[in-house]
C-alpha cells in the first residue's frame, strides 16, 4: 500500500525529522573545517588518529557490593573476564561522605554500592589488585583520597596511577538534594585543589572531569545535557584561570567528560559527534588554546539507567546492547553496560558476566570497530549532528545569559528544568507517546511473563558488622595522630593551602571519610540550595 | 471519609539514597489527583512518623531504591504505629523484589507499584482505599 504522506516524527529531543536526507541538508558542510580527519580538530570523527584500531575502548562497569571483600571478589573476577577498567561504586553514605556508624545512615550502610569510611577499607577493595596496570574511577575527590591514601600506603609511586575523578562534576546542577553536601563554595574549593593537587602528584589521573550522566537519567535530553556540560566545563575553567595558580593549559590537559547514553541511536552517535565540535570550539575561541591535544573530547558513556525497566527483565539486554553500539559508533573511550537486571536489584554475577561480554562482542565479532567514524559523511548523521551542536549551543548561551551556570543554579532555574523534563517524560510514557515495550505497549500481566530472572540477594547483617568494624577501628587507631591531621587540614581549609594535600594526609593517619569532609562542613558550610523541594 | 475533605498525603524516601525521581514523578500525579501531598524528601524514619502526626496525613507513600526494602519498611512501621498513626494507608514503590512481596503485605503495606506502574492507578489505588480499615493479614 502506498502512502502519501509519511507521518511525522521527531527525535527523543525533539528535533522534527523528515524521512529522507540528502546531499542539500548539508550543503553548508565544509569537510575540513567541521569534519577533519580522526585525531585534528574539530575532532568530529574521533579525538585519536587510529581510534579504536590503536586501541579499543575500555570496559569498565560500576560495581560495588555491600562490603569491601566481596567487592575486592568482584573486581578481581571483573579483571579476570577481560574488563580492563575499574570503577568504584559507593554505598549512599559513602557517595555523600557519611560513616557507617552515623545513626542518620541506620539502614543505607551496605546497600545499592560498598561501604568505605577508611583507608583500610579501600586496601581490602584493591586487595591483590594491581593499581599501577589499571585505571579507577572514584566517585568524589574524598573517595579518591582515601584511594590515594591506599596507594602512598601501599608504596605505589602516584605518579604510575590512573583513573578519573568527575571533580569538576560539582558545577553541573544536580536533580537531587544531597543531605549534609558542603556548600557549593566549599566544593568548589575542594574539586580545584584537589585538581591542582593531582596536576603534581598524579599527573595520569583525569583531574577535572565533568559528568552528566545523572542529569540524562533524571529526565533532560541530549540538548540540555550537552549544553549543560559545556556550561559546566566552561564555568569550571574560568573558575581555574580567575584563580591563576597554575597555567590555564593544565586544566584540559586531563579533561575528560561523562555521558548517559539512551534509545535514539541516531540521536545518541550525534550527541558525541556534535560535542566533540563543540568543545573544539569552546577551547579554540574562548580560551584561545593552540595546542590540539588540549582539545580533545574524551567521554565515557554509561547506558541511561532509565531506560531499563522491570517488566520482561531480558529485553534490556537488547536495549543495553543496542546503547552501546551507539557509544562505540560515536566514538566513546570508555564504556559501560548497565546490568539487565538493574531495575529489579543490583547486578547478579550473570549480569555482570554478560555486560562484559556485550562489549566484547562487539570489539571482537561485529567489526564494527575496524573503521572510524563509519557513519561519517552520512547525510543524516552529518546533518543531526549540526542540529544537535546548534541546539545545545543555544541551550549554553541561555545557562550563559544567566550569568552562568552557578548564578543559574542558585536562582533555581534548574529546579522547573528537571521538574518539567521529569514530568514531560512521564506524562508521555503515561500517554503512549513514548513507546516502552512491555510497559506501554505488549504490556502482559506479570504471570504470564515465561521466565523469571536470578535476584541478587544481599547479605542483610553486612551493614551491622561494617559499624562494629568501624567501631572498633575507631577504637584502635592512633587518636593523637588522628586529631593532629584533622587540625592541620582545618588550618589549611581557613588558609589558601591546598586542601586536598591535608586530606590524603588525615585518611591516612586514619580518619574517616566523614571526619575529612566534617572538616569541610565546619569550615564552609552545608549546600542550601534546595533542588527538589517542590 | 468526607467527600469535602481532600485527601492528604506524606511522600517521602527513607534514609540517604538520591534517586527521587519516582518519588517526584508520584508527588505530582497525586496532585493533580486533587490531593494535598506534602513532598517530604530524604527523612529519617522518625521524621516520617513525626511528620505523618504533625499534617495528619491520610496516605504515606515511600519510594525506596537502595534494596532495602523490607528494613526500611519495618523501621518505617515501627515508628509509625509508635506515633499511633498505625491506621495510616502505606503505599510504596520503587526497586521491589517481588521475593518480598508477601512479607510487605505481612508487615502492613497497603499496595506495592514498582517500576512502570502506569500513574493512574495509583491515584485510582489510593482513592478506593483511603480511609478503610486495613485488610486482613
Amino acid at each position: 500500500m502506498a502512502v502519501e504522506s509519511p507521518k511525522e516524527s521527531t527525535s527523543h529531543s525533539g528535533i522534527p525529522l523528515k524521512d529522507l536526507y540528502a546531499p542539500e541538508d548539508i550543503k553548508n558542510l565544509d569537510y575540513a573545517r567541521d569534519l577533519g580527519y580522526p585525531g585534528q580538530p574539530p575532532y568530529t570523527r574521533g579525538v585519536y588518529k587510529t581510534m579504536y584500531r590503536g586501541q579499543q575502548f575500555t570496559i569498565r562497569r560500576f560495581t560495588g557490593v555491600e562490603t569491601p571483600e566481596q567487592t575486592n571478589e568482584l573486581y578481581k573476577e571483573e579483571l579476570r573476564l577481560g574488563q580492563n577498567g575499574l570503577a568504584i561504586a559507593p554505598d549512599v553514605p559513602t557517595s555523600i561522605s557519611l560513616d557507617s556508624d552515623n545513626p542518620r545512615c541506620e539502614g543505607d550502610v551496605g546497600f545499592c554500592g560498598v561501604p568505605i569510611d577508611t583507608v583500610e577499607d579501600m586496601e581490602t577493595i584493591f586487595k591483590d589488585i594491581p593499581i599501577e596496570k589499571v585505571t579507577t574511577w572514584c566517585y568524589t575527590p574524598y573517595i579518591t583520597g582515601l584511594y590515594f591514601a591506599m596507594a602512598e600506603k601501599r608504596g605505589v609511586d602516584l605518579k604510575a596511577l590512573g583513573g578519573t575523578t568527575p571533580a569538576m562534576g560539582i558545577f553541573v546542577p544536580i536533580p537531587v538534594d544531597i543531605p549534609f553536601r558542603v556548600s557549593l563554595d566549599g566544593e568548589i574549593r575542594m574539586a580545584m585543589d584537589f585538581a591542582e593537587w593531582t596536576a603534581q602528584n598524579v599527573p595520569n589521573w583525569h583531574n577535572t572531569s565533568v559528568s552528566v550522566y545523572g542529569q540524562k537519567d533524571n529526565g533532560m535530553n541530549n540538548i540540555q545535557a550537552l549544553g549543560l556540560l559545556i556550561a559546566a566545563s566552561v564555568e569550571a575553567a574560568d573558575t581555574w584561570k580567575a584563580r591563576g595558580r597554575m597555567p590555564l593549559e593544565q586544566f584540559f590537559r586531563r579533561i575528560s567528560f561523562e555521558m548517559a547514553i539512551a534509545n535514539d541511536m541516531f540521536e545518541e552517535i550525534c550527541t558525541l559527534r556534535a560535542a566533540r565540535r563543540l568543545w573544539t570550539k569552546v577551547c579554540q575561541e574562548r580560551y584561545g588554546l593552540t595546542d590540539r591535544k588540549l582539545m580533545q573530547f574524551r567521554v565515557r558513556v554509561q547506558t541511561s539507567g532509565c531506560t531499563n525497566v522491570a517488566q520482561e527483565p531480558l529485553n534490556n539486554i537488547i536495549r543495553i546492547a543496542y546503547h552501546m553500539l551507539s557509544g562505540c559508533l560515536g566514538g566513546a573511550q570508555t564504556m559501560h553496560p548497565n546490568g539487565y537486571d538493574e531495575a529489579l536489584c543490583i547486578p547478579t554475577d550473570q549480569s555482570m558476566l554478560l555486560s562484559i561480554r556485550t562489549l566484547q562482542i562487539l570489539q571482537d565479532e561485529t567489526n564494527v570497530t575496524a573503521v572510524i567514524d563509519p557513519l561519517g559523511g552520512s547525510y543524516y548523521v552529518e546533518w543531526l549532528t549540526s542540529e544537535i551542536e546548534k541546539r545545545a549551543w543555544e541551550y549554553y548561551k541561555t545557562i550563559e545569559g544567566m550569568g552562568g551556570i552557578c548564578k543559574a543554579t542558585r536562582s533555581g532555574f534548574f529546579v522547573n528544568e528537571y521538574k518539567k523534563a521529569n514530568l514531560d517524560w512521564d506524562k508521555k510514557v503515561d500517554s503512549g507517546e513514548k513507546v516502552v515495550i512491555g510497559v506501554n505497549k505488549y504490556r502482559m500481566k506479570p504471570e504470564d511473563v515465561p521466565y523469571k530472572v536470578p535476584i541478587y540477594k544481599f547479605k542483610p547483617t553486612a551493614g551491622k558488622e561494617k559499624i562494629a568494624k568501624l567501631k572498633k577501628y575507631k577504637k584502635e587507631r592512633d587518636h593523637a595522630r588522628v586529631q593532629a591531621a584533622l587540625d592541620r587540614l582545618e588550618k589549611a581549609c581557613r588558609s589558601d593551602e591546598n586542601i586536598f594535600e591535608y586530606m590524603v594526609q588525615a585518611y591516612r593517619a586514619g580518619a574517616t571519610i566523614q571526619e575529612g569532609t566534617d572538616v569541610c562542613r565546619k569550615v564552609y558550610g552545608l549546600d542550601t540550595v534546595q533542588l527538589m523541594k517542590l | 471519609m468526607a467527600k469535602d475533605k481532600r485527601i492528604r498525603v506524606l511522600m517521602a524516601k527513607p534514609g540517604m539514597d538520591g534517586h527521587w525521581r519516582g518519588l517526584v514523578i508520584v508527588t505530582q500525579a497525586l496532585r493533580d489527583a486533587g490531593m494535598e501531598v506534602i513532598h517530604g524528601g530524604n527523612m529519617s524514619v522518625q521524621q516520617i512518623a513525626q511528620t505523618a502526626v504533625q499534617e495528619d496525613v491520610d496516605v504515606v507513600g515511600l519510594s525506596i531504591m537502595t534494596g532495602n526494602v523490607v528494613g526500611m519498611t519495618e523501621a518505617t512501621i515501627k515508628e509509625l504505629k509508635k506515633a499511633g498513626k498505625g491506621d495510616v494507608l502505606l503505599i510504596m514503590g520503587g526497586i521491589i523484589f517481588e521475593d518480598d512481596m508477601p512479607t510487605l503485605k505481612k508487615l502492613g503495606v497497603d499496595g506495592v507499584f514498582s517500576t512502570g506502574t502506569p500513574l493512574h492507578e495509583i491515584v485510582e489505588f489510593v482513592r478506593g482505599h483511603v480511609g478503610k480499615p486495613k485488610a486482613k493479614k
